[in-house]
């Protein structure tokens, strides 16, 4: 049924700003990029990606990734599973600080990080001693990145969490169960495609932070450069093609992993419906 | 009525007290072995926290529970044996009916044949038979409530507690279920606890029934005593 009949020339007016606008901030930027890393043919940019440097920074990117969601995706579930499933005092001020990241300019963050850990720090003496390296070494980086993601996979699960409520848990328990058991066999086929897309959503983050990765990171090129501090170190030296063949890679991560969150989002929809 | 020597569960002055709301205010009943009793009350009395209570799934502030001569009021919820028929059933929704009734067994470590013969079993006794594939979603109000009633029978509990277990049936189908249910326990030989807001459903199929307001016992006998002789002027308003 319809409400209104927007079938007139309004629907078309907002379409038409509506696309124009995606246009000019979305698409055009986008082809720029990639004609930019193309405009000096297929060699330069082949030349441009497989620099020893453009695939350290590759490697770093996608390590970094990982780690990161290993650790988030633990984090996540943790949280998210104490959020929903006890109460206790302080538990909305944990709520709310779980979500800190979120409101926290990422270069705040990796100040935060090189004053806790850099020379000035008093954990300083105890690290040097112990050779451990975090500041401008690739800890940091990890642990900037960390921070930076962190509510992403619990914010997806925290209220399918509370929308499954805690039956079938109670149940499960009733006839014997243990709590992993309960967890593994009746909460999380529940929240498999909100932590999916959860994790999807933390690893698109990750692999393009700049901010707090790049205070941390010291960029020592082939050593601590992810792929976004080398796109900036590129651009920086006006190696333009260079820097554009490296977004362009970044770009099509981008795009994979948009299709990842449609494919998932529709199958946690469809999952729904049985 | 407690210290007999049927007197199969027993509660001793239980008392729970939520935020601003009293659930349990010094309930102390025992149920004799075999019987199907009704805890009949309006909505927000606090049955349901008394069977909660009872199941080991909230816990309580103070009072003791004994099932068949053990003291339960410390033990887990997985260990003390009951069988729960949830008010929306709780059916496991990404399992079909053969895992959800299988679940417990599974969980007690039954061998796989020892499993599909107990689930048959279960199946024919609840007039399920040939739905075993069927996940939750499909099926009726009534065939999901024959699946809980199944499920929560599999590992031959002790006890057997049901909370409104008509509520989300049909308003049509529920006097020819209430039959049937009654009939299935007696049949089963279980003993067993219902919650209910509906006199007519306390009065129709249990053998005792314990009316509860505000977290108090207001009376307990057989539905033709509660009738007859309503002791509380709560109680003779309820009733009418």
């Amino acid at each position: 049924m319809k409400i209104r009949n927007d079938s007139g020339p309004v629907k078309w007016v907002l379409i038409g700003i509506s696309a124009l606008f995606l246009f000019v901030m979305l698409i055009l930027p986008l082809v720029y990029v990639v004609f930019t890393a193309l405009r000096d043919g297929l060699d330069s940019y082949a030349k441009a990606v497989t620099d020893p440097y453009a695939l350290k920074a590759i490697g770093l990117t996608v390590k970094v990734t990982v780690i990161t969601v290993l650790v988030n995706s633990a984090f996540g579930l943790f949280a998210a599973w104490l959020l929903t499933r006890y109460s206790f005092r302080g538990k909305g001020v944990l709520a709310a600080l779980t979500d800190l990241p979120l409101s926290i300019s990422p270069i705040i963050a990796g100040l935060v990080f090189l004053l806790m850990f850099g020379r000035q720090s008093f954990l300083y003496p105890f690290l040097d001693a112990n050779n451990i390296r975090i500041v401008f070494a690739q800890p940091g980086i990890v642990l900037a990145t960390i921070f930076v993601t962190l509510p992403f996979i619990s914010r997806e699960l925290i209220p399918v969490l509370n929308a499954v409520g805690t039956e079938e848990e109670e149940a499960a328990a009733l006839m014997g169960a243990k709590g992993f058991y309960i967890f593994t066999q009746i909460t999380f086929p529940h929240i498999r495609w909100a932590f999916f897309y959860g994790v999807v959503l933390c690893a698109a983050r990750a692999m393009g932070e700049f901010g707090a990765v790049s205070v941390l990171s010291g960029h020592l090129n082939g050593l601590t450069n992810t792929m976004p501090l080398y796109i900036e170190l590129l651009y920086q030296g006006f190696d333009f093609t260079g820097a554009f063949a490296m977004s362009s890679i970044l770009i099509v991560m981008a795009v994979l992993i948009l299709i990842l969150r449609n494919i998932l989002e529709y199958r946690g929809k469809k999952e729904l419906e049985i | 009525m407690s210290g007999q020597a049927d007197t199969y569960v027993e509660l001793k002055h239980i008392n729970k007290n939520f935020k601003n709301f009293v659930a349990g205010d010094d309930i102390t009943f025992a149920v004799e072995k075999g019987k199907l009793v009704g805890l009949l009350g309006p909505s927000g009395s606090g049955k349901t926290t008394i069977l909660r209570i009872l199941a080991g799934l909230e816990p309580a502030d103070s009072g003791e529970i004994f099932i068949a001569g053990r003291e339960v009021s410390h033990v887990p919820a997985s260990r003390r044996g009951i069988g729960f028929v949830f008010q929306n059933y709780a059916l496991f929704r990404y399992r079909n009916v053969f895992d959800n009734i299988a679940f417990g067994l599974k969980v007690n470590h039954w061998k796989k044949q020892d499993i599909r013969d107990r689930v048959n079993e279960l199946m024919e006794l609840v007039g399920l038979t040939g739905l075993e594939d069927r996940y939750p979603k499909q099926l009726s109000g009534g065939q999901r409530q024959r699946v809980a009633f199944a499920r929560a029978l599999a590992v031959e509990p002790q006890l057997l507690l049901l909370d409104e277990p008509f509520a989300a049936i049909d308003a049509k189908v529920r006097k020819e279920l209430r039959l049937w249910l009654r009939e299935l326990i007696s049949r089963v030989g279980i003993t067993s606890i219902f919650v209910t807001h509906d006199q007519e459903e306390a009065v129709e199929m249990a053998d005792e029934i314990i009316i509860i307001n505000r977290g108090k016992i207001e009376q307990i006998g057989t539905p033709a005593e509660v009738y007859e002789n309503p002791r509380t002027p709560f109680v003779q308003d309820f009733l009418s």
